[in-house]
């Protein structure tokens, strides 16, 4: 074989279609696509030419931002590694820390939809930092201002302080 | 790798413009899934995640699926809430499991203001009931305390935290998992019991064992072989035999370990000083008329730590060892750094603090400075550098690095 490997040259980027509810096709790098667990299970069995995925319950607005995520998370992660291999501090984690709280500082509705769509492509982290956000918001206020701050609608008359 | 970084916008088919934003709809929160929504009660503390069951019919059961339940009583204080509300809580919240493993549960309470102590056992039974793994039992009292039989024979449990009370320990204990063993604060009514908890065949997978602030004879019951020690603490605890701390200390534990014979409480007499250390002991008296003392006293302690301090303790196993280690610390071919806490900030953030040493006047059994010593007055010189690592709360106090040299000039 003539051809030696040279790290220089990296094989051309091999791709996935995802397809979003509302019928938009977004193609992203393979290890991006794989940040989704549901999509990583059975990956291998699909052909190399049918790798395309009809997401029927994301749409195209929050796939844009579910992609952006993972693109930055392995970004992020390869930069992490990089830095840990040639023994060089990097304060990588703690940026990916901050980038991520900016992410996920958004309105309710639009959170709804990444948690959705986190639950449905089964992205942990993503599904936790969502989770977390939610948790945040409900931590250290009283009931009545969470069902403020989302709309809430006190339908219920049982009270589990109150004595049976 | 400018691959990578591309944005992805680049790549993909242009989008059109954006559609107008989609009617908010009210209350987003409550029509997600149960699942999630339960999940999300998981990342909330314990109390707050069953006061969100009251915002909607919808938010009714999340709890039920609570794997880390967490009760503490001292939250109900601080809210002004008595001790009847907090056993009620506790009581609702297990009857409304819905029968999922519990991972974690942890219970603070102050056992004798419980309405119904016997409660107690219930809610320690649940946990057990549903494979609880790591459980943290803090009580506050000195009643004796007798918790279900099953705690003691759980073969899921691997962490066993006790603190603050008078455990009765009962004649059968096997926990075929537990790891992590941490007591504190701990009394028993029958000891004997102990050598039950403290054996490789009730607990044959401890690895780690923490004891703070417990009877003396605790460090003595840790077994001889068996159990795979990776990390055994013993806090709040004396390094070695002095008067006033004949058993208990530290040494007696390591010799038990080791299985090595325990030193006569006789010979325990204090110690001179055998090394050239600025570390001065100050947990025992001094008796000038002491007789020569070895290494029998403190078999394999290398060097001294002082009482009230945290830091390494070097244990050498055999003599060769000792001897060994012994002249690295005179030799001062070890290099050791000392972290303090001061009071105010030295006026300059670095330099060398030259003064004598010697017994304080006032207190014989402390250490203190004594810049013009009489010369009946037996004092150390010492020189110390120091660096200010850090000025805290606003010049108040300084974390402050030393390392120490003492000249011997008796």
């Amino acid at each position: 074989m003539k051809d030696s490997f040279n790290p220089s040259i990296e094989p051309p980027k091999k791709t996935v279609t995802l397809v979003s509810s509302d019928g938009y096709d977004f193609e992203v790098e393979e290890e991006v696509a794989l940040e989704s667990q549901v999509i990583k299970d059975g990956f291998e069995d699909k052909a190399v030419d049918d790798r395309e995925y009809l997401l029927f319950n994301v749409h195209s607005d929050t796939l844009e931002l579910i992609i952006k995520y993972c693109e930055k998370h392995v970004s992020s992660r390869k930069s992490i590694s990089a830095a840990a291999a040639s023994s060089s501090s990097s304060n990588g984690e703690e940026a990916l820390k901050e980038w991520d709280e900016h992410f996920i500082s958004v309105d309710t509705n639009t959170l709804y939809d990444i948690l959705m769509a986190a639950d449905y492509l089964n992205i942990k982290s993503l599904l936790d930092l969502a989770i977390q956000k939610v948790a945040d918001t409900i931590h250290g206020r009283s009931p009545e201002q969470i069902r403020k701050k989302f709309n809430i609608e006190n339908d219920s008359i049982i009270d589990p302080w109150a004595s049976e | 790798m400018l691959d990578g970084i591309i944005s992805f916008l680049e790549r993909i088919h242009i989008k059109e413009p954006k559609k107008p934003p989609r009617k908010p709809e009210p209350d987003v929160i409550s029509s997600l899934p149960q699942p999630i929504i339960s999940h999300i009660a998981s990342f909330l503390p314990t109390e707050e995640a069953i006061r969100s069951t009251i915002l909607s019919t919808s938010w009714r059961n999340v709890c039920s699926s609570l794997s880390n339940l967490e009760f503490n009583q001292a939250y109900f204080k601080k809210k002004k809430l008595d001790s009847e509300v907090f056993s009620r809580f506790v009581s609702h919240t297990l009857r409304s499991h819905d029968g999922s493993d519990v991972h974690k549960f942890t219970l603070e309470a102050y056992f004798e203001t419980l309405p119904e102590p016997m409660l107690v056992n219930e809610w320690i039974s649940f946990a057990v009931q549903h494979n609880v793994k790591e459980i943290y039992i803090s009580l506050h009292t000195m009643t004796p305390v007798t918790l279900p039989c099953c705690l003691f024979t759980s073969p899921t449990i691997t962490l066993l935290d006790l603190f603050d009370f008078r455990l009765k320990l009962p004649s059968v204990i096997h926990l075929s998992n537990l790891q992590h063993l941490q007591i504190e604060s701990l009394y028993f009514c029958n000891e004997m019991s102990l050598i039950n908890l403290f054996s490789n065949l009730s607990c044959p997978l401890v690895n780690s064992c923490c004891v703070v602030s417990c009877p003396p004879y605790i460090p003595d019951l840790i077994p001889k072989s068996g159990w795979n020690l990776r990390s055994f603490s013993i806090a709040n605890t004396v390094v070695h035999p002095a008067p006033g701390n004949a058993n208990g200390t530290l040494v007696n534990g390591i010799l038990h370990h080791c299985a090595l014979p325990n030193i006569l409480s006789n010979s325990i007499l204090s110690d001179l000083d055998d090394d050239s250390d600025a570390e001065l002991t100050g947990s025992h008296d001094d008796r000038s008329s002491s007789m020569e003392i070895g290494s029998s006293i403190r078999p394999g302690i290398v060097h001294r730590l002082d009482k009230g301090t945290s830091g390494l303790l070097v244990v050498a196993k055999d003599e060769y060892s000792h001897a060994h280690l012994s002249e690295q610390f005179k030799q001062h071919t070890i290099h050791r750094v000392y972290i303090s806490l001061t009071s105010g900030v030295p006026t300059t953030l670095s330099g060398r603090v030259e003064v004598p040493i010697g017994r304080d006047i006032n207190n014989r059994i402390r250490m203190a400075a004594i810049p013009c010593p009489s010369v009946s007055r037996q004092v150390r010189h010492a020189a110390s550098r120091y660096k200010v690592i850090e000025v805290l709360a606003g010049g108040g106090s300084a974390l402050v690095e030393w390392i120490l040299r003492v000249i011997i000039h008796w």
